[in-house]
């Protein structure tokens, strides 16, 4: 989630009123799709998108992992981190099953 | 003080409508399409351009002022022009701009209208600077996906009660000489057509295309004073809008629907049951299963069962979608709105041929916008308003 200042959405306060916090990375998968096609030609599909509970509580939506590191029984409850991928290989940021690697 | 609604006001009807075909991308240009509808919709209600007073017009992807260009045609005027923009929901505003003018005495008859070209739209969301926070993975048909699938899980319905849907408004439009898509398709055709994420199938969202719409709006005044076929005016009962608030993880576009519905049929003094027909945002087919639950067209879960009964065919107890909607219809987005009117005020004149539904007395047309954005207004058959 970036930070921002313009102001909370909630109770409108801004600026010095709000804090930067830095989120776990952690959240539960609420549902899972499987992208065949994506309108930007940059984004390599197929492509897992979820949309993922934050355990500070947002929902946000974000790539989840393929292969070994997907999970056998769908996604649906799933608890997940957040890997950093640089490798350009594809999303620069992908949701893993926590059961799969360190960093519960 | 309490707020004023449009009952408050003198009665406002739609007094005539046009459009011109909505369709693929061609060399057509913006000015054609929009003159088209309307001056379908001049000749419909039997009025002429001087004596219209005011002009809103809804579009998303042809730039700034785009009235002018087009109605000058019309012959000039000097009447005022107000370009309007609300994403998906951009003629539907434009809509609700002139019944509002109307109903409170500032014009006697007004313009609402869409035109729209196929182009690239830019999100004011893209440009604040922000890191968009799904680091740009998501487009519309992978959200409502991801919504399917959690209204899949809930309800017990199936991928196949989704593609229901499709089938239901592919066949409408293919009864619909303005729709985009005018071919009925097969269950099996839908459910096998190219998949684009999740159980979304490309015959499940609705189509990239072009198109106008025009309603001319006016007042009891207007009808009497130029002649206008009273037994052809549709009465306008509520216009509502409202925008998106924070509601955890539930659907953003069930919820504000849930919402707005429940203002506009209020304002109305209706209860759902009392609407026959509806013309809602179905881009994608998952919508119109949520929205008419939403609604309180039928209790949570129900949709899918009672879609697979026929309650929501034309010729059902209330026909959803009955254009083909933007699945079949089409979505050019600027003209969606004010062609949902026109749909919804042929059908409560009795004047929707093949795709009539019989008896129709409450109309009520649906739309959401990226914004988010909800407008809903719900009108009245000549002799079943309030006036």
């Amino acid at each position: 989630m970036p930070a921002q200042d313009f102001g909370c959405e909630q109770c409108g306060g801004h600026d010095a009123d709000l804090d930067i916090r830095e989120l776990a990375g952690t959240g539960t998968v609420l549902e899972a799709v499987l992208i065949t096609r994506h309108p930007n030609p940059q984004v390599a599909t197929p492509l897992t998108l979820g949309r993922i509970q934050l355990t500070e509580g947002p929902v946000v939506y974000g790539a989840l992992s393929h292969g070994d590191d997907a999970p056998s029984s769908g996604w649906s409850g799933v608890h997940v981190f957040a890997r950093d991928d640089d490798s350009g290989a594809g999303p620069s940021q992908v949701f893993v099953p926590v059961s799969r690697g360190a960093n519960a | 003080m309490p707020r004023l609604v449009l009952k408050d006001f003198r009665p406002v009807y739609v007094v005539g409508v046009g459009l011109h075909p909505y369709q693929r991308s061609s060399d057509l240009s913006f000015v054609t399409l929009g003159l088209t509808a309307v001056r379908s919709a001049l000749l419909d209600a039997g009025v002429d351009w001087p004596q219209v007073e005011s002009a809103y017009v809804g579009t998303t992807r042809l730039g700034m002022a785009v009235a002018r260009p087009m109605l000058r045609h019309l012959g000039v005027t000097g009447i005022p022009m107000t370009q309007v923009e609300n994403a998906s929901a951009s003629s539907a505003s434009a809509f609700r701009l002139a019944v509002q003018e109307v109903a409170a005495g500032f014009a006697e008859l007004s313009l609402a209208a869409g035109v729209d070209k196929v182009g690239t739209g830019v999100r004011a969301e893209s440009l604040t600077g922000l890191e968009p926070p799904d680091r740009g993975l998501t487009f519309p048909a992978s959200r409502y996906a991801l919504l399917a699938e959690e209204y899949l899980a809930g309800s017990g319905a199936t991928a196949r009660d989704l593609a229901r849907v499709a089938v239901k408004n592919h066949r409408n439009g293919s009864m619909n000489p303005f729709a985009q898509r005018q071919k009925e398709r097969t269950l099996d055709e839908v459910l096998a057509d190219e998949p684009i994420a999740g159980s979304l199938t490309r015959l499940q969202c609705c189509p990239v295309g072009e198109g106008a719409s025009a309603v001319i709006v006016g007042s009891g005044e207007a009808i009497d004073r130029l002649g206008i076929a009273r037994e052809r005016c549709v009465q306008v009962l509520a216009s509502a809008q409202g925008s998106e608030r924070l509601y955890g993880t539930k659907s953003f576009d069930a919820e504000l629907t849930r919402v707005t519905t429940a203002d506009a049929l209020a304002q109305a003094r209706l209860t759902p049951s009392a609407v026959d027909v509806v013309e809602l945002h179905d881009a994608f087919s998952i919508e119109e299963l949520q929205y008419v639950e939403a609604m309180g067209l039928c209790p949570p879960t129900e949709a899918a069962g009672r879609l697979a009964d026929g309650e929501f065919d034309i010729g059902g107890r209330v026909a959803v979608s009955p254009s083909g909607g933007l699945i079949a219809m089409g979505h050019p987005i600027g003209p969606t709105g004010t062609g949902q009117v026109a749909e919804t005020v042929r059908q409560l004149r009795g004047e929707a041929g093949l795709r009539q539904q019989p008896n129709a007395r409450i109309g009520l047309t649906h739309l959401v916008g990226v914004g988010a954005v909800c407008l809903v207004h719900v009108l009245a058959a000549p002799g079943s308003g309030d006036d």
